[in-house]
């Protein structure tokens, strides 16, 4: 990656420490990589996911993580990339997915 | 920074078992398994972004420099009359960071680093800038005052040293090479690499 979309400061500043991102959950993880994949593919644009992400915050201001999942799936609901209806669907499929062990 | 980063993985590690009843990381789960049948975005792309993140920005980089220096003298010289070539022959460098100053803490002088004008940063050696860096307080205020920042920010420097403010720009960047703390003669160049925080290399610890 030779640029970096991500505010140092304000609202839409991620949780850090000692220079480094810090999650609490592995799907946070996840969540920001695909964010920022689609971001330098161009299938999105950060600077509007960063105006949705700064009014979910604004909402929810102790739920960083939360929001940005939020405004995510509101901008791919947006630009037709995303039915939520289906992403829920599917996201009760793999709840009910029992793993084997 | 070994702390919260050891928490962090024995978070991780608990939460792999047991996602299934957090309903964000099922919709989470969900979305990239969508995003990717539909080929709106590369699973390779999203491994490369983490691994950068995870791996590649962070202070490590930075801290790699400071613990050659303190263990391979010749190194040391070089890093400090030509940061930028000790940098380079190193194989780091990465965003932000062509022309790279380093400036030498010791018994007599502290270094600290500011962007008085907006918030030049060494991210490729350092990582994530720290939200106070940008702040007009800090970038106004270290330079008038900076013990007294520096003991705002938890670093106190005894009044018999020196204190030099660095000031970045868009073409230099600096970075402070902290002293070697005290019995760690044991300890090889990675442990050393473990002890350097990006606040020491800022300078706003000591």
């Amino acid at each position: 990656m030779s640029e970096l979309q991500l505010d140092i400061d304000g609202p839409a500043a991620p949780p850090r420490a000692n220079g480094e991102m810090v999650f609490e959950h592995p799907w946070q993880r996840r969540l920001f990589a695909t964010t920022m994949a689609l971001c330098e593919s161009e299938a999105i644009q950060f600077q509007q996911f960063r105006d949705r992400l700064i009014a979910e915050i604004s909402e929810h201001p102790d739920e960083y993580w939360s929001s940005w999942q939020d405004a995510l799936e509101a901008l791919l609901q947006q630009q037709q990339m995303c039915d939520l209806d289906q992403l829920g669907q599917r996201a009760q499929q793999f709840g009910q997915h029992v793993p084997r062990s | 920074m070994t702390g919260e980063h050891e928490h962090e993985h024995e978070h991780e590690h608990e939460h792999d078992h047991d996602h299934d009843d957090d309903p964000r990381a099922l919709r989470a789960e969900a979305l990239e398994a969508m995003l990717i049948e539909r080929g709106l975005v590369d699973p390779a792309r999203i491994d490369r972004v983490l691994d950068y993140f995870e791996h590649q920005l962070g202070p490590q980089h930075g801290a790699r420099l400071v613990a050659r220096a303190w263990t391979d003298p010749e190194f040391r010289q070089t890093l400090l009359s030509d940061g930028t070539g000790a940098m380079k022959a190193m194989g780091l460098g990465g965003p932000e960071v062509d022309h790279l100053v380093v400036v030498e803490n010791t018994d007599c002088t502290h270094n600290v680093v500011v962007c008085t004008l907006c918030s030049c940063y060494p991210w490729g050696l350092l990582g994530l800038p720290p939200a106070w860096y940008k702040s007009l307080a800090y970038r106004s205020r270290v330079v008038r005052e900076p013990r007294v920042v520096l003991a705002e920010l938890g670093c106190v420097v005894a009044d018999d040293i020196d204190i030099n403010v660095w000031d970045s720009s868009a073409e230099v960047r600096y970075l402070v090479l902290p002293q070697r703390p005290a019995g760690s003669e044991h300890l090889d160049v990675e442990a050393l690499a473990q002890l350097v925080g990006r606040d020491h290399m800022i300078g706003v610890a000591r």
